[in-house]
């Protein structure tokens, strides 16, 4: 097994909500990768050390896989309440109560990991600010600004 | 009389999708209670102009938690509108797919959403009133939760190739045959999710002996109900005319999708940018009606699975065979809908026509426009195209599930505050129950986004002068 799996969410038809599917986008084109498929069932495999999935939103039954790594990151975009544009920072397992919905957020799905086998993978959120939720496939030009300042933060912390 | 206002807002970064108010009278008793729904949907504008083959795979990027109901309600209209229906094989294949969407919504709802309020109470503290709490007071459940939505997943991605964005169903048919191998591979499965869906309906049972009281005093109100059924008005979940009953569960209508505007319209409120569906010949508001789980059991006379259908006599016994009004009995309803969905699993997969090869019907007698109806896991969804002559989307108008229960969901709210609500403070147990009063419906009001640092729920009270006088933010 890998030790690091790179899960990346959000919805890449609702603006700067999608930042995640396009860093990978640019981790994948960065590696001659660039046909591999992010919609696809499974993960995907960027390098001997390392897995990648993304989709639209956490669940819960991605605890299982996550448990089997030793370093997870979680990819998103934020809004106004964190401060800075890039934000990137180590979480531990503390379930967010989502009053009406599914939602389901990263410390959640570690929570869940950590109750179901007791312990958990290292984990760190590394979001992007976004500032348009439009319908589009477009990012806006500030959070595509985002984007490679991101790549540089993920090549630093897992790749050097 | 002076009133307070309390406002519970789960902000995100749709701008505060939805929000309950609720006014207090100087007294402190509720005057009344509203669930506003504040997003401004632009998706039909979103769609003018495409072509109609790419609907069903642009529509379920809608929403990421029920997609495959967009999907295949897109690629129905799609069939209608090219005059191109689909083949046997490629009907079977996609309800085979939209079971296993409901197993998996369903599933999440009620082990994850629902249970840790039923398992552990609505008054226990809410640090632990979660899956997270579920685990540790019940490990071996939650692994049979994980199980059961995994279980729905996988036939998702085995009918489908993907698990996001399906490419699956195109109109006329689908693009992909089942393999015998993978036919295998999910009958395996199937007396083990019956099994653990006994479970919950085992548990949810138990629950409802010990809390027969609140449940018969926690949102119980009279309204029609819609849903799909068989030409028998049995369950039915893809395919059917739409049926409509009264509070008695006489029927008003049974009608072909196409003419549903012979017979819904919807009333608007200044309050909520979701609109309020209701029976055209009753008007509003006393042609309101409730869709999903607890609106399609009162909507037929049977079930066509011998285990979902012992359920459902049990259920209907409860009020003498008349509709269940109780909003708690949400639940009950959608475990008896998992139970129904694994074991029409099970009858499409014993069925030969399964692993046919003919699978896309290319005739095609162009109409131009079309109405393609499913019960997506929260009910009945409506897509509905006008297409130019070279395949262009020209108009598109959706009835999403949650639409249909915005009068049910108001309604709850505010019976369930004018119940248990009496005084400007508020314990946190009595507001987890204004939530549950909306969580029962499993109402889908995102649009694929989530939130970073959202701030999960505030609440404002304000005198009647409109000054605020209290902010409680909860931190989970």
């Amino acid at each position: 097994m890998k030790n690091n799996l790179f899960i990346g969410y959000g919805n890449p038809d609702r603006g700067d909500d999608g930042a995640a599917y396009h860093l990978f986008k640019v981790l994948l084109n960065n590696s001659g990768k660039k046909d591999a498929d992010l919609f696809s069932s499974d993960t995907i495999s960027f390098d001997e050390n390392t897995d990648i999935m993304f989709n639209f939103q956490l669940l819960p039954e991605f605890s299982e896989r996550i448990a089997q790594y030793k370093k997870v990151l979680f990819i998103d975009t934020h809004t106004g309440t964190i401060e800075e544009d890039i934000s990137f920072q180590s979480i531990n397992p503390n379930y967010q109560h989502s009053p009406f919905t599914h939602h389901f957020s990263p410390s959640s799905c570690l929570a869940v990991v950590q109750s179901l086998t007791g312990k958990h993978p290292k984990a760190w959120l590394l979001s992007i600010r976004g500032f348009q939720f439009g319908f589009s496939r477009e990012l806006s030009e500030q959070t595509r600004e985002f984007i490679n300042q991101a790549f540089d933060i993920i090549r630093g912390e897992f790749f050097e | 009389m002076a009133t307070q206002k309390i406002t519970i807002e789960p902000v995100t970064r749709i701008e505060g999708h939805a929000k309950v108010t609720i006014h207090l009278t100087e007294e402190g008793t509720v005057e009344h209670a509203y669930f506003h729904v504040n997003e401004f949907r632009g998706f039909e504008k979103f769609c003018e102009g495409r072509m109609v083959f790419e609907m069903p795979s642009i529509t379920p990027r809608i929403c990421g938690i029920c997609p495959v109901s967009h999907h295949l309600a897109a690629a129905k209209t799609g069939d209608i509108v090219m005059g191109s229906p689909p083949p046997r094989t490629a009907t079977l294949l996609r309800d085979l797919m939209h079971m296993g969407q409901v197993i998996q919504s369903h599933g999440m709802h009620f082990f994850e959403l629902a249970g840790p309020d039923l398992i552990l109470g609505f008054d226990a503290d809410p640090a632990i009133r979660n899956v997270v709490g579920l685990v540790q007071v019940n490990p071996e459940l939650a692994l049979k939760a994980v199980a059961l939505r995994k279980f729905g997943q996988e036939i998702i991605s085995t009918v489908g190739d993907r698990r996001i964005h399906p490419t699956f169903a195109i109109p006329g048919g689908v693009n992909k045959a089942l393999k015998k191998e993978d036919r295998e591979s999910i009958l395996k499965d199937i007396d083990e999710m019956i099994a653990i869906t006994q479970t919950g309906l085992t548990i949810f049972k138990d629950w409802a002996e010990k809390n027969k009281e609140d449940i018969d005093k926690f949102a119980v109100f009279s309204t029609g109900y819609m849903g799909l059924v068989t030409p028998k008005n049995s369950l039915e979940l893809y395919q059917g005319n739409i049926r409509m009953v009264d509070k008695n569960g006489e029927e008003l209508e049974k009608f072909d999708s196409n003419d549903y505007l012979d017979h819904i319209a919807e009333h608007v409120e200044d309050w909520s940018y979701l609109k309020f569906p209701y029976y055209k010949k009753m008007g509003y508001p006393d042609g309101v009606y409730r869709v999903g789980p607890l609106g399609r059991l009162n909507n037929i006379k049977k079930i066509d699975t011998p285990l979902a259908n012992e359920e459902f006599k049990t259920y209907r016994a409860m009020n003498d065979g008349k509709p269940i009004e109780n909003t708690l009995h949400y639940h009950y309803a959608r475990l008896i809908e998992i139970l129904f969905s694994i074991e029409r699993v099970k009858v499409l997969l014993d069925d030969p026509d399964i692993l046919g090869k003919d699978i896309l019907n290319t005739k095609q007698d162009f109409k131009g426009e079309g109405v393609g109806v499913i019960e997506a896991p929260r009910g009945t969804l409506l897509h509905h195209y006008k297409v130019k002559d070279n395949g262009q989307i020209e108009a598109v108008n959706l009835i999403v599930s949650t639409g249909h229960n915005n009068w049910a969901m108001s309604e709850a709210v505010d019976s369930v505050a004018k119940t248990y609500i009496t005084g400007p403070e508020i314990r946190e147990g009595l507001l987890n129950r204004v939530e549950a009063a909306i969580r029962a419906h499993d109402p889908c009001l995102s649009c694929s986004t989530h939130a970073v640092g959202q701030m999960p729920m505030i609440v404002d009270l304000f005198d009647h002068s409109g000054k605020l006088i209290q902010e409680v933010k909860r931190d989970f």
